[in-house]
């Protein structure tokens, strides 16, 4: 990923507070972009579960809609981080607060898919 | 040099209860990130506690002891995680963000190598049934 400095266009008064923004974000996306390579392999790790799992379980999804309902949502939570590491990408290559909101929106839809996906497994093994 | 400042800008302009401007803006901005995530914390929370119970429930075989360590640890950090995005969401706090930060990076890499154990398991034991069903047939 290539690094840009972070500036902003805009000359005005507040370019001390343009550039401790720039400084701010530029920190952020550095710390995000630690997570870039493990966020992707998480998502891959993911996706090779869901794929291996329908397969695995073919006949159980079927007459299991809990179990589909789960894969779903797995599924889901790698898309998720998918496009968070793209928005990373982003953030880091542009030094951008709008990439970086959205890989850390991205990011916390991540959580939300995981921990239903989650609850739905425990209600698939606690019924059946 | 990119040009973004449109949406560098806008979010920051709203608080007012700081002293100098440069702590106006840096407590702004971390905020602003912060409550992106905030909005899940729940979730985050719920995942926390679903991991611990999946440990403490891996944790109750003798062969499970082995890895069972994983997802607690993994609750332990998502804890943690959900704690300083609290503050930062809440109070603008540098380090705070900064450490849930990394704790998220530490979240990544443990879950990672957790389900590549658990994806070696169940490959191990797919292999194992169809070596035992061909060794039936």
């Amino acid at each position: 990923m290539n690094h840009k400095d972070a500036t902003f266009s805009q000359e005005s008064d507040s370019t001390a507070t343009n550039s401790e923004q720039s400084e701010i974000i530029q920190k952020i996306t550095d710390r995000l972009s630690e997570n870039y390579n493990w966020i992707r392999f998480v998502a891959i790790m993911e996706l090779i579960f869901v794929v291996s799992n329908i397969i695995a379980s073919v006949r159980s999804i079927i007459t299991n809609p809990l179990t589909l309902l789960h894969s779903i949502f797995v599924f889901m939570s790698a898309y998720y981080l998918f496009k968070a590491s793209k928005a990373i990408k982003q953030a880091y290559e542009h030094c951008s607060f709008k990439h970086t909101k959205s890989s850390l929106t991205l990011i916390g839809k991540h959580f939300m898919m995981s921990a239903i996906a989650f609850i739905l497994s425990i209600i698939t093994i606690v019924l059946f | 040099m990119v040009a973004n400042s449109e949406d560098e800008q806008a979010p920051y302009s709203n608080s007012s209860s700081m002293d100098s401007e440069g702590t106006f803006y840096r407590n702004g901005i971390i905020q602003d990130l912060a409550q992106c995530i905030y909005k899940y914390n729940s979730w985050i929370i719920a995942l926390a506690v679903i991991s611990i119970v999946i440990g403490i429930l891996i944790g109750l075989t003798i062969i499970g002891l082995t890895i069972a360590w994983l997802p607690i640890w993994l609750g332990a950090i998502l804890f943690s995680f959900a704690k300083s995005i609290r503050i930062a969401a809440h109070y603008g706090e540098t380090a705070e963000f900064d450490y849930a930060l990394s704790r998220m990076n530490m979240y990544f890499r443990i879950s990672g190598i957790l389900l590549l154990i658990l994806l070696a398991i169940y490959s191990f034991a797919v292999i194992l049934g169809v070596a035992t069903l061909s060794l039936v047939l």
